[in-house]
Parts: structure tokens; C-alpha cells; sequence
């Protein structure tokens, strides 16, 4: 042999031994993402192409037509709608409420602590939890958000069976459920602004809202890019809220995606509808990923 | 590596275990064991505990277990999901919009099967007790459950839509209150009489409270001896298509639209505990509900239950072919457990629709009962002296014509259509369209859904 | 001395409007809980009239004795717990033996692979919740603990997060276990997982709160009100209930206090994990 040719068999032999020793501290995260994440992909796309029986017994291959379908169907374009008006309400809620509470809390004063406690708490609240502590302030006719916005002159609404009314109302429980967390990442985002740059500001005879556009925001841009996109990610993966609050209604007013895909194969038993539906949905949420990183490469200012 | 080997074989054993619960016969002291999934809570499930108890003990082949699994959406969720597993039980409790849906999937025996078999068997050595005598079942739930001449699956549990109406509030408002409203428009009439308004004009007490419920679109429809799906209501031959979107089905929004928006009623959403709160809280006069919860509210009540009265369901004008479609809930027998699971089962059923059984059963649960000798039996006697709201429950059943209209409609993906109507009422209450537009919409989206049932299903 | 005096005093004043902000903003957010406790202690009835009462004018402290007996609270509970416990387990022992391997193993296939378990995160749940049911459904590991856990036993989150963290123990460590004899395992077991215990709690908590807070998945595969999660628990009650749902309220409330005491004990951990992936980018 070679001095190559043994060269390269000791090189395989290295290459076996590693990936010998290697495998069971891998192989059980990988088997589970296999069974569990990248199997269910591909038979969601297989099902897609399939209209099942409504006992689940029998798959019929009807090609593309199940995918023409969702993409054409207004009810789908309905539902991609109101996903979207939902997680627009809900992302800018979130950030901008909780950028208002970690400004407040990121100072120095006694008791602040208490405060910066009270603003993340919302991040223990779960969502059946949140979503029935506010069905009873929604609650069509004894709410308790009409009595209280009666009194301070502000109109009263029927939150959840109007349908002009209900995605925001369904909107406003998720920003109060997202916005312990928004408060908790903004404010640890604002703590590592360093002081120099506040400095050189006031040096330069900047104001308080000089600095803040020009010190705060862009430093705090990472952070609020993240708090975007988790924002982004957790609505479109809504659904609790939606199940509890208003079932999809009224008039499928707040029937997101993932909603209509639970209600199409669980409850209509239209599986392969259904799974072209979420396909539909994984696409969408990968573009938009994509997109908010794109963006984030021009707008963003890293150090 | 070890460890890793161990995990899986862990997880092996776990599945294999999970999977041998087995198809297998069950046997409990001795006995053959049914299980019975229902979706009965409360009174009624003690009631229906009761009934199994009382079979158990008459004879020592099989014991009947009901199991609750939930509401009937969640039952049958479940049990599609054990279709093929070991899990599917003996019978099953489901409400009569699953007739289409149970029939196609072949998964069940019909009625008719083992009727035929023990009348085959009578007299003979290898008979069974007491072969059944359908002539003395209410023949309007028969027939709702009879598909192309076979009875698919036993009725269980009927009840139907009445007038709830506020005696004292009529007697406020000077109204008689032994003669509640008979159609719509004289409700509507009477509901202008019954409004009332405190000293700063806001209402305190209005006409009725309408919860929003596809049943009662379909119960309405049927007053007027229309037809909900084509195919004689999918009778005669496969429903291809709805025919709801009619006059009479635009009638029906129409005046619901028209009383909710003139304020004699309260639109109260789609949970029909809310319009009985409105009701004996005063806030309604008329609540136009299922005598399901009857036996509850009215026993809740206690002599207070005298106040308010009951009437047959009011129609649109009045067509002698109109009546009411009696579906309920039935007990289905399934195919793929073992025959003589099947046999206790089938056994149960006609214990239970014995007419001294049903009476009790009646007397329990205020569930109609199936047997029409048992209206006069004890202890249903008694519960209508106590509440005579039931013996206009009554009535309404033994009056009702017998036609296609009122046999119920038979279309496989009832529960996405029922959604439909739920929508069209909420479209034309808070939505602003016409009644033919929501008529409309909900009509092409049924006639989508059949379709796509259909074909998947061939 | 009069100065300080005059600076002190000068300062509560300056001060005075972030308070006034600052008390308004947490009486806002916390205006849902404090509606609920007050629900939960009112009369059925009271919580059929409006308007409402913003104060409970006789306490009925019975609605919470109710809610831990009459309503399966407790066992809820027990549910969530097992569930959320062994997804916790499970989660970090993957995790910690993947981030082991992708920092200081070496094999090939190492950086593809690592972005293979990253690609996982861009999978949203739900996109494939129909073909894990049918997984669960014909393992016949419906309403089981099993069925509630095992799909969720590994994850990419935490297997970046360990990793950033392992990556910053210093390489002199394995090099000094390879000479003592040290295997992958006992140095994994004796060095690294000792000197990472901060980021394991961070995890540990992570995971569980996710899992506590599960939705839809326990909705799908439990029916059996026996094996019902916390979540789907108050969610069945709040509809099945209604006559009670002052009770119900109650049973909420209970609900929260294990969460929020974990929030507000191990808060450090929550901040250090969420802030992972946001400041730097």
C-alpha cells in the first residue's frame, strides 16, 4: 500500500471511531427529531396530496388539487388575513408596551425591583390561564372591561361576539400573556447599553429624546428584533386563546391558520385538506423568518 | 451506547405493552364485558348507571360498563381514533347527526340485523329471550334511524325543542298566560307587550332570549314542512346538496333578525344556558329551548317551576304537514368486536327499551322515552302531574306529522353544515347581511362539503 | 446638612411622576388577576349581575376548598406535573449529551449535522401536529403519559444554549481529563455538567414553564377527563362549568401560584435564557 492509500485508511478508521463514539450522545436527539419533526414534514406534504376517508381508514391521490385549493380558496386567503392583522396587532403591542415598561423600570430607584417583578409576571401566566382571567373581563354583558371603561367616559364594546371587535380583543389578552417577556429581554437589552455612549451623547448636548432615538433604539435593535420575530413565531403558532376566547368566530373573525387547521382535521375530519393547509402555513412561517432577517441585516446595528 | 440501547428497548417494551391492551374479550367476575361510551353527566349519567346496575344484576352473562368520554364531538373523536386499536368499545353513544357518518363507515351492526336473527331463532333451543316487538316504539325516532328499510341503530336519549314562557311575566303584561304564543308572528306580537322599560328608557325586561343553534334552524325548518337537503332530505337517494336556502329557511333569520334588531330580543351567543339565565332572571319572558335540560331547571326550581309554563314550538303561519324532527341520541353496536360482546350489547338495549325502563328512565332524565306505552307507565305519570311542561312535551311528539320533512335530514358532514347555519345567524345578527345572503353562503359551502364527503366515502 | 436635606427632598419630587407611572402601568397589568381573585371569591350569583362588583363584599374563602376538591384540580395538577417533569428530564439529558458532543467531540459530519438540529427550530409545531397524532394514535399511546411526552424529549433550543455555554469552558480541561483517562462520559458527568450548572437551570426552567404552558397537544390526545393537563383542565371547566364558575376562578388562581412562584425564585435563569439568542443577535 501507499503511503497515501495508508494514510487515507487510517483517516477512515479515525472518521469510524469518532462517529462510534459520538453516536449515543447524538443518536437520541436525532431519532426523536426524525420520528418527531422531520417525518410528520414530509408526510404532511404526502397527506396533502391526499383526500382521506373521515375514518381515517383510506387516502385517494388527488394531486395538486387539495393544495389549489387552500391557495385559492377565500376562506384560506380569509384566514392568512386575519393571521396576519393578528400577529401585527400582537408584535407591536408587545414591543412597544413592553418597551414603554422597561424604559420605566430601567432606573434607579427604591423599590424599582418590586416594579421590573410586577412588569415580567405576566410570563408565569399560561394561556388557558390568561385566556379565562380575560373571557371574564370580555364576557359579552357582564364584562368587567365595559364597567371599568364606562366609568373612565372610554366606549364599551362587545368584545367577542362583534366581529369588527373580536381579533382585537383576542389580540389585546395575547399582548398582556407576551408582554412580561418583552419587558424581561428589553430591559436586559437596555442594561447592556454602555454608559460611554450616553456619555458622549449629553457630551455632544444631546437631550433625553435625542438620545433615546439616537443612543437607545439603535442599540436596543437586536433586542427588538428578536422580540419581533419571537413575537412574529408565537403568533402564528396561536391558538389556546383562540380555542377558549372565541372559537375561531364570530363569523371566523379570528379563525387563524393553525385554528382552521385544527377545526378542518379534527373536528371535520378532513385530513388531507387540513395538511395541505399546514404545509401552506410552514412555508409561509420560513419565508417570513427569512424575511424579518433580511431586513434585519439593514436595519439592525450590531457593535 | 448502552444506555442508548437500553432507552430503546425501553420505549419497545412500552409500546408493546401499550399495544397488547389487546382486541380481546374482557372478562369481569366471570362476565362478558360491554363498554358502553356515552356522553351522559349529572343526573342523567346516574340515571343511566342506574340502568346498567339494574341489567348487571338480572342475569349473569355480561356486565354492561358505561364509561363518560365527554360530549358527543369528543366521542366521536375518540372513536375514530380507536378505530383498528383495541380500545373501540362494544357501543356507542351518539347524537342522531351521525346517521350518514356511523352508516358509511361499515364499522357498526344495525339493529335490524339482531332483530332478524332472534325473530330467525324464536322457540327454538338456540333462542334468545324476548326478541324484540317494534310496534310499540315511537315510530317517528324509528324512522329517523331507518335507512334504506333497515334500522341502523337504536334511538336512546330523545328530546325536542319547546316554548319556555314566564306565566307571571304574561300576567304582568297582561297577557293570558294559558294561552302562550302558537306561531312566530303572534310571539312577536306578544313580545312588543311583554317589553318593558325602567324610568331612564333602558330595557328591563324584553321578550325572549335567542341562543344561536343550527338544531333549531333545522327544527323550524321542519315546522314548516320544508326540506333541509335534496333527496327527500337524503331519504329517497344520497343527499347530493342542501336545500335549506328557501323562503321558508329565509323566513326563519328574517324574523329572528327582526326581533333581535327591534330589541324585543336578546341575542345571548351560542350557549343555551345563557338564555334559561336570562329567562329566571327575569330578564326574558320566553326562552325557546331543548327539553333536554328540563328535568334539571324544573327540579332546580322546585315549586317556583310553576311559574313558568311550556308550549309546542312555535311556526311560521301554520302548515298542517309541519311538525318536529325526533333525533336525540342512539346507541350503536360496533362490528369489530368479538360476537358475543356484541350479543350482551344488543341484550342491554332491549332491556333497556322495556317499557317499565324507559318510564324510569323518563322519570330521570326527562329524555322522551322510546317506548310509547311508557308515557302512561309510573313513574312518568307522576313527573307530569308534578310538571306538566313534559306532557306538552308530549303532545307535541304524538302530534307531530310523519313525513320527510320531519323524518330529519340525513348528509354526512352534518356537524360542518350545522356550522354553516351558526354562522349565517351570526351573519345577519351582528354581521349585516340578508337573510338569502347567509342563506346563501351557507348553502354553497354545505353543497362543497357534501360533495368532497361523498366522494371521499365512495 | 441642608443641602442633602434639600437634595432628598428635591429628588422625591423629581421622582414623584415615575412613581405615579409606575404604580398606574402596574395596576394595569395586574387589573386581570386582581378581577379574577376577586371573582373567585364572590357568590355564583354575583357573577351573573352587572354591573360587577370590584371588591368581594363577603369573601366566600369556601370557593377555594371547593375548587381542590370538588373540581379535579388536584389531579389536573399531578398531570401537568408528570408531564412537564419528564419532558424537563428528557429535554436536558439530550440536550446536554448533544451540546457535549457538537463542543467537545469531534466527528465528521459535526457542522452539518449541528445545522440539521437547528433547521428543527424553523419547523413551527403546528405545521405537523397532524402526523404526530397519528403517530400517537397507532402506537395506542392515546391519553397516556407517553403519548403526552415522548414527542417533545429533544430540542434545539437547548442544545444551542448548552453548546454556547460549553464552548466557554476552556479546551486546557478536556486536555488535562484525556490524560488523567478520563472518558467522554465521566468527563461529561464529573467536569463539564458541574461547572455548567447555571445554564442547566436556565434550561430546566425554560422547558418546564413551555411545558407546563402545552396546549394544543394535550388537547388532541387526552379525552379522558382523568388525563387532563392544567391548561385543558381550566379550559373544559370554564365551558363545562358554568353554574361554578366562581369556582372555576378559584381553581385558576391555583393554577398560576406554582408558575409565578417559579418566575419569581429562579427569575435570574428566565432573563439569562430569554436574553440568550436577543442581545447578541
Amino acid at each position: 500500500m501507499t503511503a497515501a492509500a495508508q494514510a487515507r485508511a487510517r483517516r477512515r478508521r479515525r472518521w469510524l471511531q469518532q462517529s462510534l463514539a459520538a453516536s449515543p450522545f447524538v443518536l437520541p436527539s436525532l431519532a426523536l427529531f426524525c420520528v418527531f419533526v422531520f417525518y410528520p414534514l414530509v408526510r404532511s406534504v404526502w397527506l396533502g396530496f391526499h383526500a382521506t376517508d373521515p375514518f381515517g381508514r383510506r387516502e385517494v391521490w388527488v394531486g395538486i388539487d387539495q393544495y389549489r385549493d387552500v391557495l385559492t380558496s377565500s376562506d384560506f386567503r380569509h384566514s392568512l388575513l386575519v393571521t396576519g392583522q393578528f400577529a401585527l396587532y400582537t408584535v407591536v403591542g408587545s414591543t412597544c408596551l413592553g418597551l414603554y415598561l422597561a424604559l420605566l423600570v430601567h432606573r434607579r430607584l427604591p423599590g424599582i425591583l418590586f416594579f421590573r417583578t410586577v412588569f415580567s409576571s405576566t410570563v408565569a401566566s399560561s394561556v388557558a390561564v390568561s385566556s379565562v382571567m380575560w373571557f371574564r373581563l370580555l364576557n359579552p354583558g357582564v364584562g368587567v372591561l365595559n364597567y371599568v371603561l364606562g366609568k373612565g367616559g372610554l366606549p364599551a364594546e362587545e368584545w367577542l361576539t362583534d366581529p369588527k371587535w373580536a381579533l382585537f380583543a383576542v389580540g389585546m389578552t395575547t399582548v398582556w400573556m407576551n408582554v412580561g417577556l418583552a419587558t424581561i429581554v428589553i430591559l436586559a437589552g437596555l442594561q447592556n447599553i454602555p454608559e460611554e455612549l450616553y456619555e458622549s451623547a449629553r457630551v455632544d448636548g444631546a437631550r433625553a429624546w435625542n438620545q433615546f432615538l439616537h443612543v437607545t433604539l439603535p442599540a436596543l435593535s437586536p433586542t427588538l428584533l428578536f422580540v419581533s420575530v419571537v413575537g412574529v413565531i408565537f403568533a402564528f403558532e396561536s391558538f389556546g386563546q383562540i380555542d377558549i376566547l372565541t372559537k375561531g368566530g364570530p363569523l371566523d373573525s379570528t379563525n387563524v391558520i393553525v385554528y382552521s387547521i385544527y377545526r378542518e382535521a379534527f373536528l371535520h375530519y378532513n385530513v388531507g385538506l387540513a395538511s395541505a393547509q399546514a404545509v401552506v402555513l410552514f412555508v409561509l412561517v420560513l419565508l417570513l423568518t427569512l424575511v424579518q432577517f433580511v431586513a434585519a441585516q439593514r436595519w439592525v446595528f450590531y457593535r | 451506547m448502552r444506555r442508548l440501547a437500553l432507552l430503546l428497548l425501553l420505549i419497545a417494551v412500552a409500546a408493546g405493552v401499550a399495544g397488547c391492551a389487546g382486541r380481546g374479550l374482557h372478562y369481569v367476575d366471570g362476565r362478558v364485558q360491554v363498554r358502553f361510551w356515552h356522553a351522559m353527566t349529572g343526573v342523567n349519567e346516574n340515571a343511566l348507571k342506574k340502568m346498567a346496575d339494574e341489567f348487571n344484576v338480572s342475569q349473569d352473562n355480561y356486565k354492561v360498563v358505561p364509561i363518560y368520554q365527554g360530549g358527543y364531538p369528543d366521542l366521536l373523536k375518540k372513536l375514530v381514533a380507536s378505530f383498528g386499536t383495541g380500545s373501540m368499545p362494544t357501543m356507542i353513544q351518539l347524537d342522531d347527526i351521525e346517521l350518514r357518518f356511523m352508516v358509511d363507515s361499515g364499522a357498526t351492526v344495525p339493529p335490524q340485523d339482531f332483530i332478524d336473527r332472534d325473530n330467525a331463532t324464536a322457540g327454538t333451543s338456540q333462542g334468545y329471550p324476548a326478541p324484540i316487538d317494534l310496534s310499540d316504539f315511537e315510530p317517528r325516532a324509528l324512522a329517523y334511524y331507518t335507512l334504506d328499510g333497515k334500522l341502523r341503530a337504536m334511538p336512546f336519549n330523545l328530546s325536542g325543542l319547546v316554548l319556555y314562557y314566564d306565566k307571571d311575566a304574561f300576567k304582568d303584561a297582561g297577557l293570558d298566560p294559558e294561552k302562550p304564543p302558537a306561531t312566530l308572528e303572534e310571539l312577536r306580537a306578544d313580545s312588543e307587550k311583554l317589553l318593558k322599560r325602567d324610568s331612564s328608557g333602558s330595557v328591563t325586561r324584553n321578550g325572549i332570549a335567542l341562543s344561536i343553534d343550527a338544531w333549531k334552524f333545522e327544527q323550524m325548518l321542519a315546522k314548516q314542512g320544508a326540506l333541509y337537503a335534496n333527496n327527500g332530505n337524503g331519504r329517497e337517494g344520497l343527499a347530493t346538496g342542501v336545500v335549506f336556502d328557501s323562503p321558508e329557511g329565509e323566513a326563519i333569520l328574517a324574523w329572528w333578525q327582526d326581533m333581535v334588531k327591534s330589541g324585543l330580543a336578546t341575542n345571548v351567543g351560542r350557549q343555551g344556558t345563557q338564555a334559561f339565565i336570562s329567562m329566571i332572571t327575569g330578564k326574558s319572558a320566553m326562552a325557546i329551548e331543548s327539553t333536554a335540560s328540563m328535568r334539571t331547571i324544573l327540579t332546580a326550581l322546585g315549586p317556583a317551576s310553576a311559574r313558568f309554563g311550556a308550549a309546542p314550538l312555535p311556526s311560521i303561519g301554520t302548515n298542517p304537514a309541519g311538525g318536529i324532527v325526533l333525533g336525540g341520541a342512539a346507541a350503536w353496536i360496533m362490528k369489530d368486536r368479538p360476537d358475543v360482546e356484541q350479543r350482551g350489547a344488543w341484550e342491554f338495549l332491549k332491556f333497556a327499551t322495556q317499557p317499565q325502563v324507559q318510564a324510569q328512565w323518563h322519570f330521570d332524565t326527562g329524555y322522551f322515552p322510546v317506548r310509547v306505552s311508557a308515557w302512561d307507565l309510573e313513574p312518568a305519570a307522576t313527573l307530569h302531574r308534578d310538571f306538566p311542561q313534559f306532557t306538552t312535551a308530549r303532545d307535541q311528539v304524538l302530534r307531530s306529522p310523519q313525513n320527510a320533512a320531519t323524518a330529519g335530514a340525513v348528509i354526512g358532514p352534518f356537524t360542518q353544515v350545522r356550522e354553516g347555519i351558526d354562522n349565517a345567524f351570526e351573519a345577519v345578527l351582528v354581521g349585516g347581511k340578508t337573510p338569502e345572503e347567509a342563506l346563501r353562503k351557507a348553502a354553497e359551502d354545505a353543497d362543497r362539503a357534501i360533495a368532497r364527503y361523498n366522494r371521499s366515502v365512495k | 446638612m441642608m443641602r442633602t436635606k434639600r437634595r432628598a427632598a428635591f429628588r422625591a419630587v423629581t421622582s414623584l411622576p415615575w412613581y405615579v407611572l409606575l404604580v398606574a402601568s402596574a395596576a394595569v397589568i395586574l387589573f386581570p388577576l386582581y378581577m379574577t381573585v376577586v371573582d373567585s371569591l364572590q357568590d355564583v350569583l354575583k357573577l351573573l349581575t352587572y354591573p360587577p362588583d370590584l371588591w368581594p363584599r363577603t369573601p366566600e374563602w369556601s370557593n377555594y376548598r371547593e375548587a381542590m376538591t370538588d373540581i379535579p384540580m388536584r389531579r389536573y395538577m399531578l398531570n401537568s406535573l408528570i408531564m412537564a417533569t419528564t419532558i424537563t428530564s428528557g429535554q436536558l439529558a439530550t440536550s446536554i449529551l448533544a451540546a457535549y458532543a457538537f463542543s467537545f467531540m469531534r466527528f465528521p459530519g459535526r457542522t452539518p449535522l449541528f445545522f440539521i438540529f437547528l433547521s428543527t427550530m424553523m419547523v413551527p409545531w403546528e405545521a405537523s401536529i397532524i402526523p404526530n397524532y397519528q403517530i400517537i394514535q397507532r402506537l395506542d399511546w392515546l391519553d397516556t403519559y407517553q403519548g403526552l411526552t415522548v414527542p417533545f424529549l429533544a430540542t434545539a433550543f437547548g442544545t444551542f444554549l448548552l453548546r454556547q455555554h460549553f464552548m466557554t469552558l476552556p479546551a486546557e480541561l478536556k486536555d488535562a481529563a484525556d490524560i488523567d483517562g478520563y472518558g467522554n462520559l465521566r468527563f461529561l458527568l464529573f467536569v463539564v455538567i458541574p461547572l455548567s450548572r447555571a445554564a442547566i437551570a436556565t434550561l430546566a426552567v425554560f422547558s418546564f414553564l413551555q411545558a407546563w404552558n402545552q396546549y394544543l397537544w394535550p388537547l388532541l390526545v387526552t379525552n379522558d377527563p382523568h388525563m387532563r393537563t392544567v391548561q385543558i383542565g381550566i379550559a373544559s371547566l370554564q365551558s363545562e362549568e358554568i353554574q361554578r364558575t366562581n369556582v372555576v376562578l378559584a381553581g385558576t388562581v391555583i393554577a398560576l401560584l406554582p408558575m409565578l412562584f417559579l418566575v419569581i425564585a429562579f427569575q435570574r435563569f428566565l432573563v439569562r435564557g430569554l436574553t440568550a439568542g436577543a442581545v447578541k443577535g
